[in-house]
């Protein structure tokens, strides 16, 4: 049965919906344990802050560290046998938003604790924004909370309880947001 | 293709290969995520996979994640290039039709 023009129209449209749904869905899929893994990094990171302030630096640069190696580790599961290799892509992209940060803080220098503190939030929050825009609104509302939290505590809180505010609210809202994605 | 895939050429099953295709090459796609993204029918989906299936456009597998059972299915090499020549059968038709427009 031969097949019209507007009907394969129809059909291309059709598909071409399908395969965004089914893009969105797998980046959802794969953001979702990033994301439960970033939470509670990040958490451990602005509590540590609070806690040894002395050793903030320290803190950050061996969280970043762990933080990248593990994300690639978990980019290699849910991969069918014989493609699991260790993620160098996901390892440096991660080492590169390390290196943004820092070069931004070398040149804008001298920073003050919460400025850096919002600084790094700001950037993961835009990006995420981006992706969204790219990927699934998920990732957009994630971001657009994440900036909101980061600035309303840069503005209106003072500096230790505006790490507690992002230990606590910033890494919840990724665990939170990695909880949503692994349903959506 | 002087005539649609009669495999590929039924809606589901249409949306069940477009969205298998945006895959990465051999990595499958949880039944469940599948349901959501195609808006069909538990049974319904399931019947139009074992076609897909039987036809060796796509494949199988039945595994445990934890202690929950977890259907996932891929597409394979041969489906793969089969929707690929479908879609450009489409595309194809569109082209022609513009051109008898056109003339």
């Amino acid at each position: 049965m031969p097949v019209s023009p507007s009907e394969a129209a129809d059909a291309l449209r059709d598909i071409s919906q399908t395969e965004r749904r089914s893009f969105s869905a797998y980046g959802y899929k794969s953001a979702a344990p990033q994301l439960i893994l970033w939470g509670l990094l990040w958490f451990l990171g602005y509590s540590g802050t609070y806690l040894v302030p002395p050793a903030t630096n320290w803190i950050w640069l061996a969280i970043v560290i762990f933080g990248a190696a593990a994300s690639a580790l978990i980019g290699m599961r849910g991969k069918p046998r014989g493609q699991q290799k260790f993620s160098w892509r996901i390892f440096f992209t991660w080492l590169a938003a390390l290196a943004f940060i820092s070069s931004v803080v070398s040149i804008f220098s001298p920073f003050n604790g919460k400025q850096i503190g919002t600084l790094f939030p700001l950037f993961i929050g835009w990006a995420y924004v981006v992706i969204g825009i790219w990927m699934g609104w998920r990732f957009a509302i994630a971001g657009l909370v994440i900036v909101a939290l980061a600035l309303f505590g840069y503005f209106q809180l003072a500096p230790n309880p505006f790490l507690l505010w992002m230990a606590f609210l910033g890494g919840g809202v990724l665990i939170g947001t990695g909880l949503w994605l692994r349903r959506a | 293709m002087d005539q649609p895939d009669p495999t590929i050429h039924q809606p589901i099953r249409l949306k069940i290969m477009a969205a298998l295709k945006v895959m990465p090459e051999g990595e499958p796609l949880e039944f469940v995520r599948l349901k959501t993204i195609v808006g069909a029918t538990e049974g319904n989906l399931g019947a139009h996979i074992g076609t897909l299936e039987s036809a060796g456009y796509a494949s199988v597998t039945k595994d445990f994640n934890g202690k929950k059972p977890r259907t996932r299915v891929a597409l394979t090499k041969d489906g793969r290039r089969a929707f690929e020549d479908y879609v450009a059968y489409l595309r194809d038709i569109i082209g022609a039709g513009d051109t008898a427009q056109g003339s």
